[in-house]
């Protein structure tokens, strides 16, 4: 599966404020991209121009649209719902398929690997947002995603907690394209196989 | 006050010992009234999901028509339809003037915008709020809208209530499409009409109560859906 993101010219502008001013470049293929830069600089508009989740006001981004991908937001989405039926969700709209017996094994299996199965029945809206941030990088991956989107995925983590999710994010970028956002320059330089800094919309050389 | 007093303990009466002139028009009142709001649902609530989500030429359009029509005055519903079935219409063939089927599309029509627009409102807060992990998942519009119906569900209950209150209150259109019949398309408000004029206080009082009885029965049933909606 082609990984690839190009990025052509492209800006984001909303309401007449440029949030993205005409940045061209090309996202690594495999490992773990990372973008990073102070709070309001345009990482997340950039992931989520990357994403598709919104599209760009001017220019081309070139990748391949049958890549699945999964998605750790900065502000957690949840159904209201419990932590089963979530990841389930995630699983039978992603892939296609209605195994439900198969899925909850995976579930169960993928909750008791990170001794989070007793969170399997409280409902995702009510968790900590430790909890959610953690659920959340799960159910971006049980979906055996083709690129993972992660938006400051450690920020709300315990140190244990982020160790985990950074060891988790590590082993995954193996055979999964990672692109991820932080504000953790230590954190970056520890993932990170291609780092781009983002300064009021454009890259910078910093 | 004598006389008052009088009607409302003989509706009570005929309320208690469940006379078949009574029951019959209970009866055609709820299917008539059910009727329409499962086929208004049907309709409504995949247009509201679809509206929600997507972006088209002429949307805008389709809103304002649905916000406006939510107060369609129900005789003209009603002489449109008459105009429509009786023998000069253009569904005249079909034969369904006076019929139940009738009353059922008139209410049908007055429904419709009621639960369209206010589920449209109520889907598009969970579209804001999902919208980006439903974008995500590269999943159809179906599946997008499946979601959302769902996750939305107690509001939408609580629309077609609303939907349902306004079937059971209205008089104006079936009395014109359904001819208020005896045992045919008699219904509780068209009776309650009928029975007032003709002097016959006491079935017109219990239908009147009858109406209010199902009319608080409804607004409990919208207080409880939402008082369960917050604590969820």
């Amino acid at each position: 599966m082609d990984n690839s993101i190009q990025f052509n010219n492209v800006s984001y502008i909303v309401k007449n404020k440029t949030i993205i001013n005409n940045i061209s470049f090309n996202i690594l293929e495999d490992g773990i991209s990372v973008l990073i830069g102070q709070n309001g600089s345009g990482k997340t508009t950039l992931l989520r121009l990357m994403a598709g989740l919104i599209k760009p006001s001017k220019g081309k981004i070139i990748y391949n649209n049958k890549t699945r991908i999964g998605f750790v937001f900065q502000q957690n989405i949840f159904l209201n719902r419990s932590v089963n039926d979530n990841l389930y969700h995630a699983m039978s709209c992603s892939l296609n398929g209605k195994n439900k017996k198969n899925y909850e094994k995976i579930i169960r299996t993928m909750l008791d690997e990170f001794n989070m199965l007793n969170l399997l029945k409280m409902n995702a809206e009510k968790l900590s947002g430790g909890e959610q941030q953690f659920i959340s990088l799960i159910r971006s991956i049980i979906i055996n995603p083709d690129v993972l989107f992660l938006d400051e995925p450690t920020s709300n983590l315990d140190i244990k907690h982020k160790n985990l999710a950074e060891k988790l994010i590590s082993d995954y970028s193996k055979t999964v394209k990672v692109i991820m956002v932080t504000q953790n320059t230590k954190q970056a330089n520890r993932l990170a196989n291609q780092i781009l800094s983002v300064k009021d919309g454009t890259l910078s050389n910093d | 006050m004598f006389e008052i007093n009088d009607t409302l303990y003989g509706a009570l009466l005929m309320i208690w010992s469940l006379e078949s002139q009574y029951i019959d028009i209970i009866v055609l009142s709820l299917k008539v009234s059910l009727t329409a709001l499962i086929i208004s649902c049907m309709i409504s609530l995949p247009l509201a999901s679809y509206l929600s989500i997507k972006n088209f030429f002429g949307k805008s359009l389709i809103i304002i028509i649905l916000n406006s029509f939510m107060a369609l005055p129900p005789v003209v519903v009603g002489l449109f339809l008459y105009l429509l079935l009786s023998w000069q219409g253009v569904l005249s063939s079909y034969e369904i003037l006076y019929t139940p089927t009738a009353m059922i599309i008139a209410q049908t029509i007055i429904i419709i915008p009621i639960v369209a627009a206010l589920s449209k409102e109520s889907i598009d807060i969970y579209f804001n709020k999902y919208r980006d992990y439903l974008i995500s998942l590269k999943i159809s519009n179906f599946k997008v809208m499946k979601t959302l119906l769902w996750e939305s569900r107690h509001a939408l209950v609580v629309n077609g209530l609303a939907g349902l209150g306004r079937a059971f209150a209205e008089v104006g259109a079936v009395i014109i499409v359904g001819g208020n019949i005896a045992e045919l398309t008699r219904v509780m408000t068209t009776a309650i009409v009928l029975e007032t004029s003709r002097g016959n206080f006491v079935l017109a009082m219990s239908l009147g109560l009858t109406l209010i009885f199902i009319s608080l029965i409804l607004n409990f049933s919208v207080y409880f859906i939402k008082t369960a909606d917050e604590l969820d």
